[in-house]
């Protein structure tokens, strides 16, 4: 991994636009995804931070300095939801503060989807500092767009979640740490330890990487630094390791702890929930191969064959190809810091699929929990698919430049077709190597996840629904959360006369969400209503995701 | 100066290879979702048309139908009010699992994608078929099930209208459910206040069951007399909709008795495994009480479902 490229007048231009492009295709698209049963709760939370940013405003003009950060107000409002970090919770609430509380341009459901479009964009940026500065301009161009040309990634960019900000984080700390091995400038150091503080107070998923690091870090010491020069010695040893995982514990754990106020106050015990929360998550019943992945152990190859067929296969190339060339720089380096770099990114990209893939794991639900490493694999990738392009073309630069351009822009078109019927259910998504949504449905996979798939029924809805009326929202069954209906409601996409009820008796229409193991609600559903036709369907290539039904006795 | 990633003898030869699966990648990916191959596999819609008319002429009450394509459901669009249940676990049904779904000696309809799937699905559910229809593309099947089962002399789920009696009682006063049809007691106008058919998984399997949400405070008592020759009584019960995992503890506590003699008592465990009793009849039973109570209904979605034998 060797810095090839600076940044330059034109990368301005360029990954501005990227970014900018990016930022727009997410967030003007944003009203055709419902929202997801995570969203629910992260929205709610979004406005215990807003009425937080109120109360500020208010204690601040009554001179109540105090009260601002008194135990009494910091639980009231970061209670809520106490089992997640809140950095971006508080982003959440920020936008909703200033675009939907204070300028009244956008609905709060919408400013908090705000947030991630930027998200989308700095990952974009992300992803074309990555591919320019380790690789290419090409490189950095094509990987952003075709990262974001998987339906997947393109969905769950649109969602007020934690997932894509974490992927940010994740794929951006292992970029930064890359760095830090080869700068060796305090000041880098300092900064990723900064920067993995945000990343701590977005999502645990960060706490494996000063483990994963460290440890391969260890690895090449024992093998390797520990040979140079003053680096054997018990002193160092301390001297030897980098800067960075020092800084983790003095700069990242003191900000994390600032940026989560809630932890201010009964440390220990709170911290020991939020431990046990994740330490102890229930696992999400999934359909594999007709399989339900109900108790553990699970399948190891549930996380690698799930990459495998739902990831475009354009893109599932480059990941293999860019795995192949971290490999191939792992072992033809001569520096055991460039061989430890490249081990960095291997793991980066990996590890998260590893992890999941442990039977003693849960399966917390689709792909989301492990594609945190994708921009890493795919940027090499696509790089690997421009050289061995270039390396064809015995030409002038032009001319190979000119063939580069022309196999990804075939490779981006011919994703314009998947990325459109998958456009309101990128979760979704199957690839054509299990035969699209049809061939995963005959092989009884989970068809989607979280409960959001309404917005083909939303129309129906709105225009049947007498007034008042009341919608069974299959909550009980990982169906819609009842505050993604309000804030589909909130957001103008559901009429706000029509209440939800979890008591299908008393429903005037009732929303089916399939999935295999809730088949049985579909005949609760005929014998209250007294019909199985549905009044609406939502459904990609013929396979049928959710219905809507209406009360016919 | 830098190596390009695919200088080196293997590191070409592999660099080649990508770039020829990449471009195979872009071709398959041309070919599946541009051509229509992703969306191949469905009925077509004349087949669909059909099916929904052949069950729609043919349909009874009691019959059940079985779908072999489980994900695209169309013919469902066109299907009167009534025709129900409609299940989509043909793939995994057995010849027992059939029999078990239905509640009587009513038929099952097979709405099968092809001719093919015919033989396959006769021999493995082991059943009589009475008629075939053609429908487009594929068939459907009008068969009776040949797997044995002991006589049911009472079935909670088909015969709850034929309960002598459902009502609320709080000891001193009894307030009768109202009969709204052959299938519902309504007892209040709360909607969910009913006892009635529905289905529910009972682990794992959908089957059809009686609703029967208890009332803080108050018994409710369902009332059967025994038919004849009854000599075992199976009863299985669980709660319906994820309400296991409710915040609330309370059970529901079930007691049934025959002729007044108590048979059986428990209060529902919080799983999401159904309970599953069975217990031998007294001789010349006649009338089968079930009382459900409970100190909080806060998601008490307590469904239960089972039958009398003719075992001795």
């Amino acid at each position: 991994m060797n810095f090839r490229n600076r940044f330059e007048k034109i990368d301005f231009l360029l990954a501005g636009t990227i970014a900018l492009f990016i930022f727009l295709m997410i967030f003007l698209t944003n009203r055709s995804f419902g929202f997801v049963r995570d969203e629910g709760f992260y929205m709610k939370a979004a406005n215990y931070m807003a009425d937080w940013y109120e109360s500020i405003g208010t204690n601040i003009s009554n001179g109540d300095f105090a009260k601002i950060f008194s135990k009494k107000e910091i639980d009231r409002y970061f209670n809520y939801n106490s089992e997640h970090p809140p950095f971006m919770k508080e982003l959440f609430g920020l936008s909703q503060f200033i675009f939907s509380r204070k300028l009244g341009i956008m609905s709060a459901p919408m400013s908090a989807r705000l947030v991630a479009a930027v998200f989308a964009a700095l990952t974009a940026l992300m992803i074309y500092l990555f591919g320019l500065i380790f690789f290419s301009r090409m490189t950095a161009v094509v990987s952003p767009l075709l990262f974001f040309m998987m339906p997947h990634i393109f969905f769950h960019s649109h969602l007020a979640c934690f997932d894509m900000p974490i992927l940010f984080f994740w794929s951006a700390t292992f970029i930064l740490y890359i760095f830090c091995l080869k700068t060796k400038k305090t000041s880098v150091h300092a900064l990723t330890a900064l920067f993995f503080a945000f990343a701590m107070a977005t999502k645990h998923n960060v706490l494996f990487i000063p483990i994963v690091l460290f440890v391969s870090w260890l690895f090449f010491y024992a093998f390797s630094y520990r040979k140079e020069a003053d680096s054997g010695s018990f002193t160092g040893f301390f001297r030897a390791i980098p800067k960075v995982f020092y800084f983790m514990v003095i700069i990242s754990l003191p900000v994390y702890f600032l940026i989560w106020p809630r932890m201010w106050f009964n440390t220990f015990n709170r911290l020991m929930t939020y431990a046990e929360f994740h330490g102890k998550h229930v696992n999400y019943l999934n359909y594999y191969f007709g399989t339900p992945l109900k108790n553990g152990p699970f399948p190891f190859s549930f996380p690698w064959v799930m990459t495998f067929f739902t990831t475009p296969t354009p893109q599932l190339v480059c990941f293999f190809a860019g795995i192949l060339y971290f490999c191939r720089d792992f072992l033809k380096s001569e520096k055991t810091c460039e061989k430890e770099a490249a081990f960095a990114m291997i793991s980066g990209s990996l590890f998260p699929i590893f992890l999941i893939a442990l039977p003693s794991v849960p399966i917390f639900g689709g792909i989301k929990h492990w594609f945190t490493g994708y921009p890493l694999m795919l940027t090499a990738g696509v790089f690997l698919i421009e050289e061995s392009t270039k390396k064809l073309i015995k030409t002038n630069n032009f001319k190979k430049n000119l063939a580069v351009a022309a196999i990804f822009t075939l490779a981006a078109v011919s994703l314009i077709s998947p990325n459109i019927k998958f456009a309101k259910r990128g979760a979704a998504f199957y690839n054509e190597l299990i035969g699209g949504a049809q061939g995963a449905a005959e092989a009884r996979m989970q068809r989607n996840f979280w409960g959001y798939d309404m917005i083909d029924l939303a129309d129906t809805l709105n225009r049947e629904a007498p007034e008042n009326a009341k919608l069974y929202i299959m909550t009980g069954y990982e169906g819609l959360n009842p505050n993604s209906f309000r804030f589909m409601q909130d957001a103008g996409m559901v009429r706000s006369d029509i209440r939800a009820t979890n008591t299908l008796n008393e429903a005037d229409f009732a929303l089916f969400f399939y999935e295999k193991q809730n088949e049985h609600v579909l005949n609760n559903i005929a014998y209250e209503f007294g019909t199985v036709r549905p009044l609406a369907v939502s459904s990609t290539d013929s396979v049928f995701y959710s219905a809507l039904f209406r009360r016919e006795k | 100066m830098f190596q390009p990633a695919t200088t080196g003898k293997y590191s070409e030869i592999i660099g080649k290879i990508f770039l020829a699966l990449f471009v195979l990648s872009i071709f398959s990916t041309f070919i599946f979702w541009w051509s229509g191959l992703s969306n191949k596999n469905a009925p077509d819609e004349e087949t669909e048309q059909k099916f929904a008319e052949i069950i729609n002429e043919n349909f009874r009450r009691g019959d059940i139908v079985f779908t072999e394509n489980d994900w695209d459901l169309d013919f469902l669009k066109n299907l009167k009010n009534g025709v129900f249940p409609v299940f989509l676990d043909l793939k995994n049904a057995t010849e027992r699992s059939v029999a078990m779904m239905k509640s009587s000696d009513d038929r099952v309809f097979l709405l099968l994608k092809s001719e093919q799937s015919y033989e396959k699905y006769v021999k493995k559910l082991n059943l009589k078929v009475i008629k075939v229809f053609k429908a487009g593309k594929g068939e459907v099947l009008l068969a009776e099930t040949l797997f044995k089962t002991v006589k049911r002399t009472l079935v909670f789920s088909r015969d709850i209208g034929k309960a002598k009696r459902v009502a609320f009682s709080d000891g001193e006063k009894s307030e009768d459910c109202r009969k709204v049809s052959e299938t519902k007691w309504q007892c209040s106008d709360e909607t969910w206040n009913y006892v009635g058919l529905t289905t529910a998984s009972f682990n794992g399997q959908q089957k059809q069951a009686v609703w029967a949400h208890p009332k803080s405070g108050k018994t409710l008592e369902i009332v059967f007399d025994v038919p004849e020759k009854s000599g075992k009584l199976y009863f299985n019960s669980v709660f319906a909709e994820s309400a296991y995992r409710s915040k609330n503890r309370a059970p529901v506590n079930v007691e049934i008795s025959a002729d007044e003699r108590l048979l059986l008592k428990y209060a529902s465990p919080f799983t999401s495994r159904a309970t599953e009793k069975s217990i031998k009849l007294p001789e010349n039973t006649e009338e089968l009480t079930i009382k459900l109570t409970t100190a909080d209904d806060r998601q008490r979605h307590f469904v239960f479902n089972g039958y009398l034998s003719d075992e001795l």
